[in-house]
């Protein structure tokens, strides 16, 4: 529908729904009527009606209850026996922070050398992104292939997101046969994850880094079922020997059981788009899963991998490339979002998105904005003659396909950059580039 | 009277000032949030307490701020809370009962006869239908751009998000409706002369 008939059309339809002479004042002026009567000040003069007046009563009354209970859940060791009770599918600690467990203690006493950037060229690389064959002897294929396939190793219809409404795109499936579970990786042009973990049963049981403080927990409702939520994750910044639990970490995991199976939803994304897929959006999409098998097959839409040359004319952005990327890593594909003005060189150890990841992130923006990393430690950095902020934390817990490792920002030519440096946490620190590997990254830009 | 007047003795505890602003705002901000609810009722509810809270927290307000920008804005979110509240869990199925006759066709005629007015009449539904079927966010996103014609900037303040986030929402409230209207959009051959619902003026 063309802009111009989409503004006719809804223009048409408010002024016959809501005609010119729409006259609201007399019932304004009439609900100001009874206090404009005695009362001298302006909050004086428009009291309440009696029925209001009794809603205020019941309001404060039922907050002062909540305010009384949520000290007696916090503060008294029954209260927080009772709350960990009702909190029925997150495990819950008093903890809000310990120290790093020793095997993953161990790989940090191990902390290699950072890796070298290495001389690359990218502009003569093109997608590698092709169709696959549904080949059921070798477990892969199409998407709509390997969902039927795992339909049959795990015995129930799986259910996926509501592609459309989000601008998902399946980036992974990722069945654990221990658990009888699958795990949906999707992925959108604006370089949110989100992952939909469903199995039979119960849940299985968390890690000690999946574990949250129990305020961390709030009860929702997911289409009648009964359903939790939590913002916030456990992480170790760098130089730190402690789990801290950051409550305003741009992490959403929601968490849900129909009686016959349980769900799992996560919210994954640089702090940036924190405010993106809120916790209703992420409640919405839960209420409209759908059944995997009966899903058109999407996997080649949004987000198309592009060479940078294509990128570059589609964003209508002078893209820069860096001449340094880290050892190993290789330019997979740039990701044009429609309309973001902003163009994402996204490199990968292998051929397919793996574990670790590498971007580069050119946008047409207003300045470098320091408060996307909350309470994230940044430390100020220069790119050549350049402010830029450098943030690196080791995300333990959570069920992200990659752990957000290192992020540089700055804005130079008028154009914000970013580069976002991903490892496992197999990886322990050894990929780790280190404030100077990424600002020699960023000073390669050309 | 004018606005900073109305306001200035509104503060003074001169009701009547108030009506200039009801006069002025009203019924653009019911219609917004009408287009945001659905509910006729709900809206002007909406707005009517908007105004009444006005009236009574007018002390809090900022004189030195442009009045239009804010009560819009006040207006966006609290019907973008109603919208949540009294949200319909409408089924993906529904998508498909939409009617989606050629829009070329339509547009090619003038003059409309009585089965083209009737045509009209089903796009025009199948529109407002199709903007049902968003999030209230991205309903609202929609509206502020096309009803209130809102720039991005003025989108960052009304909604209260980044303008990253202004984009985003944007960006995934067109995508939703161009594929729930997928069957109006121009054939390939007329796509090069008529621009789509696409990003344009940001």
């Amino acid at each position: 529908v063309e802009q111009q008939t989409f503004k006719k059309i809804l223009q048409m339809h408010v002024e016959t729904a809501i005609p010119d002479d729409h006259d609201p004042w007399p019932i304004i002026h009439g609900r100001l009527m009874p206090g404009h009567q005695t009362a001298a000040g302006a909050e004086e003069r428009v009291p309440l009606s009696r029925n209001r007046k009794t809603v205020k009563r019941l309001s404060t009354l039922a907050l002062c209850i909540s305010l009384l209970l949520l000290v007696f859940l916090a503060w008294t060791p029954t209260g927080r026996a009772l709350a960990r009770s009702v909190i029925r599918f997150f495990q819950t600690t008093d903890q809000n922070s310990y120290p790093v467990p020793a095997e993953f203690a161990s790989s940090a006493s191990q902390l290699a050398e950072p890796s070298t950037p290495v001389p690359t060229s990218v502009a003569a690389i093109v997608s590698s992104a092709g169709e696959m064959e549904c080949d059921p002897d070798r477990g892969q294929g199409t998407l709509m292939c390997e969902i039927r396939l795992l339909e049959d190793q795990l015995g129930f219809p799986i259910q996926v997101l509501p592609l459309q409404a989000a601008e998902l795109v399946v980036e992974k499936l990722d069945p654990d046969p221990n658990s009888q579970s699958l795990t949906i990786y999707y992925t959108n042009p604006y370089s949110l994850s989100v992952s939909l973990r469903q199995g039979l049963g119960d849940f299985p049981p968390d890690d000690t880094f999946d574990r949250v403080p129990p305020d961390g927990v709030r009860a929702v409702r997911i289409a009648g079922s009964p359903g939790e939520i939590v913002r916030g994750m456990f992480v170790q910044w760098a130089g730190e020997d402690q789990m801290e639990w950051w409550p305003s970490a741009p992490i959403l995991r929601l968490r849900w059981s129909d009686g016959q199976r349980w769900y799992e939803m996560g919210r994954f994304g640089t702090p940036e788009f924190s405010p993106v897929l809120d916790e209703a959006e992420l409640i919405w999409m839960a209420e409209h899963l759908e059944l995997g098998s009966s899903m058109a097959d999407s996997s080649e839409d949004a987000g198309s991998p592009t060479t940078a040359q294509l990128a570059e004319s589609q964003a209508g952005i002078d893209v820069k490339i860096p001449v340094l990327v880290p050892d190993g890593f290789h330019f997979r594909y740039a990701q044009v979002p429609d309309e973001a003005g902003r163009v994402m060189l996204v490199y990968s150890t292998h051929a397919d998105p793996g574990p670790r990841g590498f971007m580069v992130i050119n946008e047409t923006r207003e300045g470098s904005d320091a408060r996307w990393f909350g309470t994230a430690k940044v430390t100020h950095v220069t790119v050549g003659q350049t402010d830029a902020s450098y943030v690196a934390g080791y995300n333990r817990g959570g069920e992200s396909p990659y752990s957000p490792a290192e992020l540089l920002a700055w804005s130079a030519d008028g154009l914000d950059f970013e580069i976002l440096h991903f490892t496992t946490a197999e990886d322990g620190y050894n990929m780790r580039l280190r404030p100077e590997g990424v600002v020699a990254v960023a000073e390669s830009l050309r | 009277m004018n606005e900073t007047t109305a306001i200035e003795r509104l503060r003074d505890g001169h009701l009547d000032a108030l009506e200039l602003l009801v006069r002025r705002y009203c019924l653009r901000g019911v219609r917004a949030a009408y287009l945001i609810v659905g509910d006729r009722s709900l809206a002007e509810d909406v707005v009517q307490t908007k105004f009444v809270e006005l009236a009574v927290k007018i002390r809090q307000f900022d004189a030195s701020r442009e009045f239009s920008p804010w009560f819009l804005r006040s207006v966006v979110n609290a019907a973008i809370n109603a919208a949540k509240r009294g949200s319909r869990i409408v089924s993906l199925e529904d998508v498909q009962e939409l009617r989606l006759p050629a829009m070329d066709s339509w547009l090619a005629r003038i003059e409309p006869g009585p089965e083209i007015a009737l045509e009209n009449k089903e796009m025009h539904e199948d529109v407002m239908r199709a903007l049902e079927l968003l999030t209230p966010m991205q309903r609202a996103a929609i509206i502020c751009r096309y009803y209130l014609e809102l720039d991005a900037q003025e989108m960052t303040e009304s909604l209260d998000i980044s303008r990253s986030s202004v984009k985003w929402r944007l960006h995934s409230a067109r995508r939703r409706l161009r594929a729930l209207l997928r069957r109006y959009a121009p054939s390939p051959a007329d796509a090069g002369s008529r621009p789509p619902m696409r990003s344009d003026e940001e």
